[in-house]
């Protein structure tokens, strides 16, 4: 037995064996099924105002307002942080670790049964390596639980999502924007004060979580998450001590029918990785499920996306967002368009799960494609407008879709997919009058 | 309250046998024990709880580790002198004990540099001699990751513990040559 091993195995020892007061003390056992049936008696305040049923909705309505408002209106103490600093604070650790939790209510499409999830999820954060996400979640409705370990992988540009409940492993190429993408969609804290800073946000000032001093910072921008969401609001608390981010809550809408909340905690930023923790750990008994080429993010690949909806259905998305585009989706069943039938054909023709798999990925990355365009243009404030509701392919000359380059030149898709840079004021002529007015440039 | 009684006199032994070992001292095993039990009121609500025993170990060690990690800087983390008063054996001569506790130190101490799956499969398999399969069951995982993470957790923990060594008769830590 060679020197380090033996002071491990001595450590181990006294750790597991070594002598430690009997217990649990009798008062303590009192105490924990004390705290137990107040547990189990309490139910939170809002959710006994919100069973009373002669409080009007509205009065309800009226208490959280007042509540968010009075938090809103907390004045901000000596000693606070531009969030502006907490960013380049969080830039300079190497590496961190935090849990997410999150839940999600209703359905995707609005035709399927809900999937009411609980997730909770460990996430390790390299800026050398890249990212680990260890993730389990609860299905309620079919009341299974499975766990994924989600590798992204820097160096090598690319994701494996293994899957132990079914023993199966799928492996993704990125680009450099779906990297940053995968960070957005994990809540990583340095990309949730990036956003932050890019939207209209408000300093909520100094409170205090769990006895630690803390400062807020809110966003309820749409443009924070694009159009990916409705109803969004960020905040993340940061420590006034460190300067780093302690605790951070979202909720949002995503299409009318399903509803996300979650918060991140117990951040850990002086934790050591390294390069033998990002080697993804797949058992010789489990099956890759392929090899996925995730799709791009281009105004090509967006006119492709445009290009496959209005092959398969005959006209072009209302809305572009994926809530929208999967609804959209359902109606290939009933569409007779040659695309259509070729798509349903490629589907039967999957003979394993695999194949199944790597077809639809294949067929859906067009419309994956568009909707992350145009989520990406929201975000970047490019003043992005989309007529799909009011143009057809037929309508070759009208204005499709339009955004801002650079002071007040555009680029813009037409009816017939081509694409062409515009100045503002000949574009304003011609571009088909939308439901909000779009914002002067 | 109902069962939760029977459930503390069953597994409390157990429950605080884990946080004291991971915890080190009173004040943080008694919070710790009850947000444990706390927790499993919770769970227990959303889904059926095959095997209580198992999965108290498994938040024990879990919430442990989380405090332990919470507190770095271990202002509560008891002396020698203080814990020994408590122990009742009059088998453990106070060279032992001081040993022990040197040693126990040092290894919470190093379990704070790993990562916290890391931390938390080590503790499931040496503070509850838990064998792969029961702690890929219980969390989930497939048993030769499991393998890999004590791997893990053990590579680094002695180079950790390998830093620094203790001269147990003085009670002075010296770097390790």
């Amino acid at each position: 037995m060679n020197k380090e091993h033996d002071i491990l195995e001595q450590a181990a020892k006294a750790f597991s064996e070594g002598p430690i007061p009997s217990g649990p003390p009798e008062d303590l056992i009192r105490q924990t099924l004390d705290k137990i049936e107040k547990e189990q008696t309490t139910i939170p305040l809002l959710e006994r105002i919100l069973k009373m049923k002669s409080l009007p909705k509205i009065a309800v309505a009226a208490i959280i307002i007042v509540a968010l408002s009075a938090v809103l209106l907390f004045p901000t103490g000596p000693g606070s942080f531009a969030l502006a600093d907490v960013y380049e604070i969080v830039q300079q650790a190497p590496a961190f670790v935090y849990k997410m939790s999150m839940t999600m209510n209703g359905t995707m499409t609005g035709s399927t049964p809900p999937q009411n999830m609980e997730m909770e999820g460990t996430i390790t954060v390299s800026k050398e390596y890249g990212m680990i996400m260890e993730n389990t979640m609860h299905m309620i409705d079919q009341n299974t639980t499975m766990t994924q370990n989600i590798y992204i992988l820097s160096a090598e540009k690319k994701m494996i999502q293994i899957m132990p409940n079914e023993k199966k492993y799928i492996t993704m190429a990125f680009t450099e924007d779906l990297l940053q993408k995968m960070k957005e969609q994990n809540n990583d804290p340095r990309e949730m004060i990036k956003k932050i800073l890019k939207s209209e946000y408000t300093d909520l000032g100094i409170s205090e979580i769990d006895g630690v001093k803390v400062q807020g910072f809110q966003t309820t921008d749409p443009a924070y998450a694009g159009v990916m969401c409705d109803d969004i609001n960020a905040t993340i608390w940061v420590d006034v001590k460190t300067g780093l981010p302690y605790r951070s809550e979202f909720s949002m809408k995503i299409g009318e029918t399903l509803e996300m909340q979650g918060e991140m905690y117990d951040y850990e930023w002086n934790t050591i990785v390294q390069a033998d923790d990002f080697v993804p750990v797949i058992p010789e008994d489990y099956t890759s499920m392929g090899n996925v080429e995730l799709p791009k993010m281009d105004e090509t690949s967006a006119i492709d996306g445009l290009r496959f909806h209005a092959e398969l259905v005959g006209s072009y998305p209302e809305k572009i967002d994926m809530a929208n585009l999967m609804q959209a989706m359902s109606k290939i069943r009933e569409s007779e368009t040659e695309a259509a039938i070729e798509f349903k054909k490629q589907m039967e023709l999957a003979k394993t799960e695999e194949d199944t798999v790597q077809a639809m990925m294949q067929q859906m990355a067009p419309l994956q494609s568009l909707s992350m365009f145009y989520a990406n243009l929201v975000q970047e404030k490019k003043d992005v407008a989309y007529f799909g509701s009011q143009v057809t392919p037929d309508d070759s000359d009208a204005v499709l879709m339009r955004w801002k380059v650079e002071g007040t030149t555009y680029k813009v898709i037409f009816g017939d997919l081509t694409i062409a840079e515009m100045e503002y004021e000949k574009l304003k002529d011609i571009e088909p009058q939308p439901k909000t007015e779009p914002s002067q440039p | 309250m109902g069962h939760w009684n029977i459930t503390i006199e069953e597994h409390g032994s157990r429950v605080w046998n884990i946080v004291y070992r991971i915890l080190g001292n009173d004040a943080d095993a008694s919070d710790c024990f009850q947000e444990v039990f706390l927790s499993a009121v919770k769970s227990s609500r959303k889904r059926k709880i095959r095997n209580m025993g198992a999965f108290l170990s498994l938040l024990a060690s879990q919430r442990a580790i989380d405090m332990l990690r919470k507190q770095k800087t271990n202002i509560r983390m008891s002396t020698f002198s203080a814990d020994c008063e408590h122990i009742e054996s009059h088998e453990v001569s106070p060279e032992y004990c001081m040993q022990s506790d040197e040693l126990s130190k040092q290894l919470r101490q190093a379990l704070l540099k790993i990562p916290r799956i890391e931390a938390q499969v080590f503790c499931l398999r040496t503070l509850n001699e838990f064998s792969y399969r029961q702690i890929a069951d219980e969390m989930n995982v497939n048993e030769n990751y499991v393998g890999v993470l004590i791997n893990r957790a053990r590579g680094k923990l002695q180079k950790i513990l390998k830093t620094v060594s203790v001269d147990y008769h003085c009670g002075r830590e010296v770097p390790h040559e």
